[in-house]
């Protein structure tokens, strides 16, 4: 053990802590993010009840089941259970291998005095054992084993201690390196077993090296490359997102959109080889059956079925009929098939949802509100423009046209429907031919729990300003309730509930929109949503944006949220009608004036439970809101302040202005714009024409 | 569909009047490329300059635009003489003149003109109570021009009224108002839409 050789672990007593080593770095990391809960909204969300089973229930529940499996992380679990059972073993190893450590004589040990004992304290220690262990003061005891020589021999150790001891160097020596020679040389040891470098095993060694360096490394490294480089942020095929921005085009329609999902490169890997074709007639012809209500049933319009028509045969159009066949919910009397047609709408789904972020690039009005709507499609399985209320369970189109009324145009949404008093309602639901007794109680239990958010107050507002100034960081603030479609004695709202206070000065958190109000407090998730076709877990989200309907054109871009501040249900499961609050933040325009927007608030899930609002932004000039501030004397800064030292060098000598005119900032009125041009190029006849109606 | 490939496409030219149709087996996207295509041939027939090249977008050929106006001047005269027919059937001549200027002339002063000839046509079939014609031609006109055609916003929002679809008369009225937020026509409009809202729920 003095030279400075390498040893190879031949005891075989180190490489289990190198091998447990090594294999914890794996294990341990690889087994808490299989343990973990996982984060995604869909899985913490509570669900609304419902025992509403819809036709071909098993095959839904099948396509659900099969995303399970998917999503099991069956690798991971194996490479932690390998892992742990490895680990189990070196463990075990470890503690049946004997430790063979060198002993090194340890004098204190022999003489049984601590270390810290001084020359003075071992002397007389020392003393002490000679007047016990001196062969001259013991007796042989053949009975216990001890003979003249053992006791002699005690005594040569005991001596020899005692000198090492009362010896400077030595005693030095051994506090300090534990050794009575002094310092050692070190023994460097490997913890592999000597047979890998034995004779004739060198090769493998070198193979091993080979595979590991030259195979498997490139392989996992081009194999993450490859594998990132295939799919964009919305987790769709790049080519597939190449396809959608290829045919985005302004002006498509809901159903329109439907058209260009289908050109995802994801159809193409669940429709391979002779399912390419496979029913494609079928599909179509039953697609494009006449409706009792509709012109076409599945809901197509003409501009679609020209699209459909005009697609080569192949996985594309079979996609799109299936597409059809599951917005239009069409029977297509074939398993394979029913199984495909709830197949395709999730991937259509993720691929709207890539197709949405493409939209929002243009920031075009139309067409941004139809991907939201052919989300609220995919999700419920409505074509475009179908009734609202076929969301519940059991309404079908002819029954909802029912319910409606025969003359009806526009659809009823499920707000209105529940509107109805309750007798009236039952008795327009409740017929021969529509709902029976049963179906209709279950309808409106499911209607009365969906999320329906209620707009009460939006406002436009700057933080720790009275007014909203050119290019200030405005917040845009929606105090909104959930209102249950149905609910009865709905409370009014408390007006304290509507305002805005703003986060003490120094919350920095909080004023840059880290941290919601309520810190520490977990978000509410509202309920998964409540659609029994599609063959996922959603949770719904709820996207805000101003336009600008003028240009047709997106003034703030979406801001989502899935989760509320304040809890939706009381213990006893009734609606509790919190106010809710949203903040959006954007930066102000450039100049003072008004600014008219439309709110568009809606929800990705649910059909005919969007929200648009005028709302109208004044920006005032900067000189005005300080003026103000100039008035106001509570929020003066003090002149040794940052603040007081900033406004004194921005204002100037114009502190002594005119008294301003009083204005609240946050108007919501839809009194409208005086920015609009006049551009009034109508026929002459129009000027007198106008008044001789009636 | 990348340019990898070439079909040859059975196609016919027809010997008199150069039209060209497909004879293979019949598919919509190339009847419709191929209606363009003829349209394309016949427009440039007809230009009148000196070398068969078309002229550049502006100005535009002045004879159509002449033509345009007066046929919406003779529709307004019968308008106000309470000849509501002939004025819809010289409006649609109108609408057909401006439709069918070529291809390389500027769409928006076609948008400009139809929108005014539909929004008209709108009043007379108004004025003779059909409603539903009415409101499909203001809707037109509004499509072709949204900002700055209150006329025909409010034609379509009275059409759908006098129709009794009043829930689609308010969203109409409503949509309107975020383009013309002071029309005062509009404003009194929404009202009576409101009045029978009321009434019809009552």
């Amino acid at each position: 053990m003095s030279s400075t050789d390498y040893n190879y672990d031949e005891q075989g007593q180190f490489f289990p802590y190198f091998i447990l080593t090594i294999t914890s770095l794996v294990t341990i990391p690889v087994t808490i993010s299989l343990l973990r809960p996982s984060k995604e909204l869909e899985n913490t969300a509570t669900r609304i009840d419902s025992d509403y089973k819809p036709e071909h229930v098993d095959l839904i529940d099948g396509q659900r089941k099969k995303q399970r499996r998917r999503e099991r992380r069956l690798k991971r679990f194996l490479v932690s259970v390998g892992g742990w059972v490895v680990i189990a073993w070196m463990v075990y190893l470890m503690m049946v291998t004997a430790r063979t450590v060198p002993k090194i004589w340890d004098p204190y040990g022999v003489l049984g005095v601590s270390r810290s004992a001084t020359e003075k304290q071992i002397k007389s220690h020392y003393r002490k054992l000679a007047l016990t262990d001196h062969p001259d003061k013991r007796q042989e005891d053949l009975s216990r084993n001890i003979t003249i020589e053992s006791i002699n021999d005690h005594w040569v150790e005991i001596t020899k201690a005692f000198k090492a001891l009362t010896d400077e160097e030595i005693r030095n020596n051994f506090l300090q390196y534990g050794h009575p020679d002094g310092k050692q040389s070190f023994s460097i040891g490997i913890a592999l077993p000597k047979w890998i470098v034995s004779e004739g095993h060198g090769k493998y060694v070198l193979l091993m090296y080979a595979l590991m360096l030259g195979v498997l490394l490139p392989y996992f490294v081009g194999k993450w490359w490859y594998g990132t480089q295939r799919v964009t942020r919305d987790k769709i095929l790049v080519a597939s997102a190449g396809n959608l921005f290829r045919e985005y085009d302004n002006d498509l329609g809901d159903g329109g959109v439907v058209g260009v999902l289908s050109s995802g490169e994801e159809f193409h890997e669940i429709l391979k080889g002779n399912k390419a074709d496979y029913g494609t007639s079928k599909i179509e012809q039953r697609v494009l059956v006449e409706g009792e209500t509709t012109p076409i049933k599945a809901g197509l319009s003409e501009k679609d079925i020209k699209k459909l028509k005009e697609l080569d045969e192949g996985p594309r159009r079979k996609a799109l009929g299936l597409l059809w066949a599951y917005l239009g919910r069409i029977e297509l009397d074939d398993v394979v098939l029913n199984d495909e047609k709830y197949e395709v709408a999730p991937i259509a789904l993720q691929l709207n949802e890539a197709f949405t972020s493409i939209a929002l690039a243009y920031g075009n009005t139309k067409a941004v509100l139809s991907a939201y709507h052919t989300s609220q499609n995919l999700i419920q399985a409505l074509a475009p423009n179908a009734s609202p209320l076929e969301q519940l369970p059991y309404i079908t189109a002819v029954i909802a046209r029912g319910i409606e009324g025969e003359g009806s145009r526009t659809h009823m949404s499920i707000q209105d429907f529940m509107r109805i008093p309750a007798d009236q309602r039952k008795q327009r639901a409740v017929a021969p031919g529509l709902l029976t007794e049963t179906e209709y109680k279950s309808a409106v239990a499911i209607a009365k729990q969906l999320p329906f958010l209620q707009v009460e107050k939006t406002f436009f507002k700057v933080v720790g300003e009275r007014f909203v100034t050119p290019s200030s960081l405005v917040q845009f603030v929606i105090k909104a309730r959930i209102i249950p479609p149905g609910s009865v004695n709905v409370p009014d709202v408390n007006e304290s509930d509507l305002e805005d206070i703003d986060a003490a000065e120094g919350d920095v958190d909080a004023i840059t929109g880290r941290k919601d109000d309520k810190a520490g407090q977990k978000p509410i998730q509202p309920p998964l949503a409540h659609a029994p076709y599609f063959a996922r877990d959603r949770s719904p989200r709820w996207h805000v944006y101003l336009a600008d309907s003028k240009q047709g054109k997106i003034a703030v871009p979406p801001f989502t949220f899935s989760t509320f501040d304040k809890p939706l249900l009381d213990e006893s499961g009734k609606p509790t009608f919190n106010v809710q609050t949203f903040k959006m933040q954007f930066g102000a325009p450039p100049q003072a004036g008004r600014y008219t927007f439309v709110m568009h608030l809606i929800c990705d899930s649910y059909v005919g439970m969007d929200t648009k609002m005028e709302v109208t932004l004044v920006v005032e000039e900067a000189s005005k809101a300080e003026v103000m501030e100039e008035e106001d004397e509570i929020s003066e800064p003090d002149e040794d302040t940052i603040a007081g030292q900033m406004r004194s060098l921005k204002s100037g000598g114009t502190s002594a202005a005119a008294k301003p005119k009083k204005r609240r900032q946050d108007e919501e009125s839809s009194d409208g714009s005086d920015t609009e041009g006049d551009v009034d190029s109508e026929s002459e006849t129009d000027t007198d024409t106008d008044t001789d109606e009636e | 569909m990348e340019a990898d490939t070439f079909t040859l496409l059975p196609l016919r030219l027809d010997p008199s009047s150069k039209a060209i149709s497909s004879t293979g087996t019949p598919s919509t996207a190339l009847n419709d490329e191929l209606a363009i295509l003829n349209t394309l041939h016949r427009s440039l027939l007809t230009v009148d300059a000196p070398n068969g090249v078309p002229p550049p977008p502006v100005p535009v050929n002045p004879k159509r635009s002449a033509q345009i106006s007066k046929l919406r001047e003779a529709g307004n005269t019968s308008f106000r003489k309470n000849q509501h027919n002939d004025a819809i059937r010289m409006y649609s001549l109108g609408i057909e003149m401006a439709l069918g200027r070529p291809a390389w002339e500027p769409s928006g002063l076609v948008r400009e003109e139809v929108s005014g000839l539909y929004a008209n046509r709108a009043q007379a079939h108004m004025a003779l109570q059909h409603w539903a014609e009415g409101a499909v031609d203001a809707e037109s006109s509004v499509e072709m021009k949204k900002v700055g055609n209150s006329k025909a916003w409010w034609r379509r929002g009275k059409c759908l009224l006098e129709m009794s679809r009043v829930e689609e008369a308010r969203d109409w009225v409503a949509q309107s108002l975020e383009f013309e937020a002071n029309e005062q026509d509009l404003l009194l409009l929404k009202k009576e839409i409101e009045v029978a809202i009321a009434k019809k729920g009552a």
